[in-house]
Formats: C-alpha cells, structure tokens, sequence
C-alpha cells in the first residue's frame, strides 16, 4: 500500500514539474540550447562563417547553440533533417546556393521556398586554380581557355560534389566560357579539390578562395581568376574576373539562415534580431572579408525574393551544363 | 638542429596553466569518450569546439587533439573487458583482447594496450615533429590512381584474416562492400538502395553495426548458454600485470603497429580504422603461430592499439602542413584554428610556427598524462571482468543501446545494431568470419571513389596508370603478397584450414 502510494505521488511530482516546464516554455524563448544543422562540412568556407556568427548570436540568446555538420548529396541531407524537425525554434539551420540548386537538379524536393528565413550574411564567390605539378600547366586563365578550346574534354577539374556549391561554380564556369573538360567530382568540398590540384592530378580547380589560400600563397597552385562581380581585394586584385575577360561565368552563393517551416512569429523575431546583430558587428564584417567573402546582410523578408532572383541565374547555368531536372 | 630550439620554446609555451589544464582535460574527456561506446572523438570535438574558441588557437588545438588522442587509449578498455567497440577503431582490438580476457589476461591486456599507446603515441610524435613537411608532400603526391592500388593492396593484405575459410571470408567482403554503398553517393549525390527512404539515405553506419556484431552478437550468445552458477573469481596480483613472456612478445609488435600506423594516418579517410586492421593483418602475417589469432595472441592487441595512436599523430601531418583535413576529427581541428584566423598550411611555419611547435610540446605531455592516468586504472577496470554476466551483459546492453543512439541521434540505428546483433549471432554459429565484413564496410566508401575517380582522371584507359610509379610499386607489392600465398605451400609452409570452435574471426 505504502509502495502504491509512493508511485503515484511520484508519477504527479514528474507530471507536475513537466507541465511547469511547458509553462515556463512559452515565457521567454531560448531556455535550453539551439542545435544549429550545418549541411556541409567542418572546416570549410560556409561552415567558418556561420560558427562565427552563431557564436555571437549565442552569446545575445544567452543559450549554448550546438553546431552539427550533416554533409552530403549537395547539402540536401542537412536540408532534409531541418526541414522535418520540430518548428519550436530549438533547431536552426544554414543555407546556400545548393538549397536552390538540389530540387532543379532533382536531388531534393525541398528548395528555398519550404523553410521559414532568418537572414543572410555573406556572399560566397568562387575561384579557378591551376596545378603546378600536372603535365601541362597554364599561366593565365585564357591559355587555359584556348587550349580547353583546342582539346576538348582533355583536361581534369577537379570539383567538389555534385550538386554542391562549388561545383555549381565549376558549373557555371564551364558553361559560361563554354569549354569542355573532365570534371572529376570529390567526395565533399573543396579540401580535396586543392589535395587534387596541389598534387597534379587534375590540372584545373574550381573552390573558394578561403581554402587554396596557404597552398596560392606557398606557390602550390596558381590562382588564375575569380568567379564574383568585382576582383578579390589585396594582394589578390591583379587576379581577373571571369566577367571582365568577357564570360557571362559570375556565380555567387548567398548563405543564410533559416528554420523549420511555420516557425512561430514570435520566435523567428528573437532569432531574426539577435542574428542582424551578430551580423553587423564590426569584427563579424572583418572576419568576413579575412574569409575572402563579401559581406551582405539580407533581412528575413527580402531572403526569398533575393534567392528566387539567383535561382533564374542558376536555372541557366544549369540548363546549359545540362543537368536541369526539375523535380516534381 | 633549430628545430630544437623551436621545441624547446614550444616547451616553454606548453607549460602555462592553461595549456597543461587544456590537455588535461582533452585527455581525460577523451579517455571517457572511448570507454563508453557510441559516443566518438568526432560528436564530442564537436561539441567541445564552441568552449575552445574562448582561447587561443593554440590551447584549442591542444584540448582537441587531446581528445581524439584519448579516446584511442580508452576505446581498447570495452573492446577487451566486454567485446564492445568503444569505438570504430577499437573494433579489431575485440578479436584478441576479449579473449585474454576470457583467460583472465584482462589487466596483462589493458596494461600493455597503455604502454604500448603510449609508445606509439611517442613516435607519432617524433615523426610529426621531423618529418612533417616532407611528408605532407608526399601525400599531396597520393592521387585517386595511388588511394585505388593502396585499396587493392590493403585487400590483399587483409585477405589473410579469413585465411582459414577463403570462400566465406570472401562472401563477407562482398556482403559488406554492398552495405557500404547505401545511401547518397558523396561523389554524384545519387541515392542508392534506399527504397525512397530517408533513414536509408543517411546511410548505415558502421558503428551500430560493429557494436552490433561483436557486443550484442557476444550478449546474446551468452544468453543462450547455460545457466552456469557464477564463480567468483579471484583476481590474483598476478593477472592485473603482464608476465614477462606477454612483454617480451609485445615489443616488436608495438613498435611494428606505431610506424606502420604513423604512415596510414596520412591517408584521407578512416585512417584510424584503416590502421588498426593492417596493422592486425601484419603481425598475424609475423607470427610464428598464426593460428593463435582469434584466441587472444597478445600481438594482435598491442599491434593495432599502437597504430591507431599513431595514426591521430599521422593525420595531424597532412593537417597542420597542408591544411587539409584527411579525417573527420582533422575537420573539425581545421574549423577550430581557421575560427582564430589561423590558417594551417604550408605557410604555417611561417606565420604561426608557435602554434605547431607548442602544440607538440603539448602532445608530449600529454601523452604522459594519459599513461599515468591510465596504468593505475587498469586494476580497477579488469574488475569489471569478473562481475557475474547476469549483472554485467544488462548494464553493457543498456550501455550499448544509449551510446549507440548518442552518435546520430537515430532509433534506426539502433534498430540497426540490434539487427547486426542477431546476425552476428548466427554468423558466429555458421563459423563465417567477421572481419572481413567489416573490412568490406569501412573501405568500401573510399575504394569506391578512388576507384570511380582514377577511371574518371584516366578516361577508362587503365594503361595510363604506368606513368605512375608509386601505383605501379603498389600493384607491384600487392602482387606480391599473392604470389607468396599461393607458392608458399610449395615450400612447406602450411595455413591452418579449420576455424575452431570459439574462434572469434
């Protein structure tokens, strides 16, 4: 009788506290930890940022936020779990140009539209590097151009994943000067492209900037040109741009952040202001450009139209690579 | 000799408070990591990386490397106290080293698996420190055509873990070659034996699997045995320490285990895995009496305990010198410095050469932090050997099914490791070895793409591969091996054709 007794007192005792924990859960948001899905992999050029940033958006929140890397298929993997998790604002994501890209490639069903948006922050563009190592090498990005031209389909590139940023890049590259070469698709991102060209397996690379900068600077590979709107700052600006040569070949990734579909309003403007904030700190901007990317905050609104805008650019690109497949 | 200079400075930096604290607790959190299964170096780096970045670059990397270091020491603790991985690269370690527990080595095993860790852990060290540079270019030089005839090479050195039972040792390979490639291709995103869905999509992992196989698989096979009354047995001083026969045979082996895990860290991949099983492969090889593989030869623990020391050492290599992360826990060491602005790479030593040379220092010390915190642990840890199994196998079940959720946050793998536990159990019935199946699971991602890249690069002409040397020496030594195998009974030398009734291959 004395055990019965004992039992059910406990079983209210933890109804009681979980109930109060509900209560307390509409009070003031965030009161535990945030788990951040970053859909591409540690190290990398988007992953930096987006832990810089979400380290001081922590710190405004006043809660932990975890970050974990879900790479893979083109960042649809990351994409896919965010998407299915619960809209209670304990679960965040990043996004890039692949969130676009995956569903006209019929990767994923899901693209930019699905999700609820919280804010863009930099401006990702890419960059073409030559081997110092392989059996024929280039100087400039037009000999590599002419002699693409002249030997179609004889050149390696290396690129990173299908379907994932940079190899949307190499993409757009390809199509815009519209040569024809071997493109060899790493598993992940650009770490094994610069691996490939540094050690003169492929002859040509296409990856950000951030991550063959100690193999340019050491003189492993060369950087022939840059893939954005304008030149990449000193001691890089006697580098072209792809543009300025004459290609209609200027890709640029936006990364943003963004949650579960029907996030509550409320939360999506804690989160929305305490992520403008980060993303205007002065040392935020000038950890963006050390990454060699541009920084552009974008507010939660104008994410959408921004991105739809990129899309019809990537739909192009991708038409003209060949690889447009929209999925149902 | 300025490097010594260097160090000696490195040495200077590495004694601050916080430095030595950092390490202290790098080591320590990750010793626990290894112990409990599940939980890896890699989710736990992870989490820990936010926490880093209050300090310098330097102390972060520290604590890092701490942990993945640590968790090579303890991984070996469950594999030989219960047949539980710790993890992935602890799973060879639960051939030979639950079986001298089973004879009551259980203490000689964890003590020489410390010493040994420890020793490799100093060579690793020593390699880092001279030959960094030289040999961050060579493993620039290792392209896809290298990575695919290493594969074939490591193939054939592993076939002779199945040697008593070619045939089904071969089925396995295949049958885990096949698991490997569930999910989304990394290369062309494409989904493959999925069936549409998305639990598949992610892929098996192959921890629940080896979790599944070697501690589920032993749980319940000990289930159906018979009800023994349980002996209480005595832990004599004796057992806690190994005899000297078990160190004398340990040398070699450990010393063999540390360079050839110390080259094997270089290579992109699971590289820790990767080292343990050839490093197992080589000594069974060595060995005067290769039969006793699989019933607790003590060069079949300290071995691959060794290498994967080492390895950690050897994956910092390409790392630090070229900024390339080979591994998953190299990934998010990269994240860590790159957050501090500090870019490793071939301009490392000169823009922060403090970085490297502290963090060696650092490496030093705690390597010795690691074996004092260990050795006096062992007795208490070979305690836990002898507790009835009606009281231990339901703590390790429970243990194993909380870890094995904590890597992923799945139920489908535990479901996952629940359902490699009952194969194993009637693959162990069946005699069909399972390390090969293994073998087939964590190689076949990386031959897989070596593979599909080489045939990219060459265009389908395989012949180009002669312009390339080290493939070609490769090939060359693979060959070899088989050539031996298959000329040495010519010659006398007999391989053992039957698996034994508790072989645990």
């Amino acid at each position: 009788m004395k055990r019965l007794f004992i039992a059910v007192a406990s079983v209210l005792w933890c109804l009681g506290c979980f109930s109060s924990g509900v209560a307390q859960a509409a009070e003031k948001y965030p009161l535990k930890p945030i788990v951040f899905i970053v859909s591409t992999e540690a190290g990398g050029d988007g992953d930096i940022l987006v832990r810089s940033l979400m380290e001081r958006v922590s710190k405004t929140l006043g809660q932990p936020i975890a970050i974990v890397n879900k790479p893979g298929a083109g960042s649809s993997i990351g994409s896919r779990e965010l998407h299915a998790a619960k809209p209670d604002g304990y679960t965040l994501g990043w996004g890039s140009a692949p969130l676009i890209t995956a569903k006209l490639q019929g990767i994923s069903p899901l693209d930019h539209h699905d999700f609820t948006h919280l804010g863009g922050y930099a401006t990702f563009f890419y960059i073409v590097i030559s081997s110092t190592k392989s059996k024929v090498q280039f100087n400039t990005i037009q000999e590599v151009i002419a002699y693409a031209k002249a030997n179609p389909g004889k050149l390696n590139m290396a690129t990173a994943g299908v379907g994932q940023g940079w190899w949307l890049a190499a993409m757009s590259f390809l199509g815009g000067t519209g040569i024809n070469v071997n493109t060899i698709p790493q598993p992940g991102t650009a770490a094994m492209v610069v691996t490939q060209v540094a050690g003169g397996h492929a002859e040509l690379g296409v990856l950000g900037l951030a991550s063959a900068k100690g193999m340019i600077d050491s003189g492993q590979v060369k950087f022939l040109a840059t893939g954005g709107e304008g030149r990449v700052a000193a001691p890089y600006d006697k580098i072209p741009t792809v543009k300025e040569l004459g290609y209609d070949a200027s890709f640029e990734s936006i990364n943003i952040v963004m949650g579960p579909p029907k996030l509550p309003q409320e939360i999506v403007t804690i989160l929305a202001n305490a992520i403008e904030k980060a993303a205007r700190e002065p040392e935020f901007i000038k950890f963006v450009s050390e990454r060699n990317a541009r920084w552009a905050y974008i507010p939660p609104a104008q994410v959408v139209p921004v991105l739809d805008k990129s899309r019809n650019t990537l739909r192009e690109i991708m038409g003209k690579a060949g690889i447009l497949k929209e999925a149902k | 000799m300025e490097g010594l200079g260097l160090l000696y400075n490195g040495f200077v930096n590495s004694f601050t408070l916080v430095n030595l604290v950092a390490c202290f607790a790098g080591a320590l959190i990750g010793t626990i990591v290894g112990v409990l299964p599940g939980l890896g170096p890699t989710a736990t780096m992870a989490l820990m990386l936010p926490f880093t970045l209050k300090f310098g670059a330097t102390t972060g990397l520290i604590m890092m490397t701490g942990v993945w270091y640590g968790a090579m020491y303890g991984g070996s603790t469950t594999s030989i106290l219960v047949n539980i991985p710790g993890e992935a690269a602890s799973v060879v370690t639960c051939l030979d080293g639950y079986q001298m527990c089973k004879k009551g080595r259980a203490g000689a095993a964890l003590a020489l698996v410390a010493t040994g860790s420890f020793v490799a852990g100093t060579i690793g060290i020593l390699g880092l420190q001279f030959f960094a540079p030289v040999l961050g270019n060579a493993a620039l030089s290792f392209g896809p055509p290298e990575f695919l005839c290493f594969m074939i090479f490591a193939f054939v050195l592993l076939s002779n873990l199945s040697a008593e039972a070619p045939l089904k040792g071969a089925l396995m390979i295949a049958f885990g070659l096949f698991l490997s490639t569930i999910g989304i291709n990394p290369m062309d995103s494409y989904p493959r034996f999925t069936f549409g869905s998305e639990k598949l999509m992610l892929g098996i992992d192959f921890l629940p699997i080896a979790m599944g196989l070697f501690g589920i698989a032993e749980i319940l096979s000990i289930a159906l045995e018979k009800y023994v009354k349980p002996q209480i047995n005595k832990i004599r001083f004796r057992d806690l320490y190994p005899s000297r026969e078990e160190v004398r045979r340990s040398v070699y082996p450990t010393l063999r285990g540390s360079i050839l895990g110390f080259f094997v860290g270089l290579l992109p991949g699971p590289c820790t895995v990767i080292s343990t099983f050839v490093s197992y492969s080589l000594e069974k090889r060595l060995s005067k009496n290769p039969e006793e593989f699989g019933h607790g030869a003590v060069e079949g623990v300290v071995g691959p305990e060794s290498a994967n020391n080492s390895a950690v050492m050897g994956s910092m290599v390409p790392l630090l010198t070229l900024g390339i992360p080979f591994a998953a826990p190299s990934a998010i060491m990269l994240a860590g410095l790159r957050m501090h602005n500090v870019e490793p790479g071939p301009m490392l030593f000169t823009t922060h050469p403090d970085v490297f040379w502290t963090f060696i220092a650092a490496m030093y010390l705690g390597n010795i932090m690691l074996l004092v915190l260990n050795l006096p642990l062992v007795g208490a840890f070979a305690k836990i050997a002898v507790i009835r199994p009606q009281i231990l196998m339901p703590i390790i079940s429970l243990i194993c099914l909380v870890g094995v959720y904590s890597v992923r946050n799945s139920i489908f793998d535990v479901w996952v490791m629940i359902v490699a536990g009952v194969v194993g159990l009637f693959l162990r019935k069946w005699k069909f070895p399972i390390a090969p199946f293994i073998i087939g699971v964590v190689l076949g991602p990386t031959t897989e793409n070596s593979l599909r890249q080489t045939l990219m690069m060459f265009k389908g002409d395989v012949s180009l591969v002669g312009d390339r040397p080290v493939s070609l020496t490769l090939l060359a030594l693979a060959a070899a091996f088989l050539a031996f195998k298959f000329a040495a009974p010519l010659f006398g030398k007999k391989f053992p054709l039957k698996i034994e009734e508790d072989s645990k291959l």
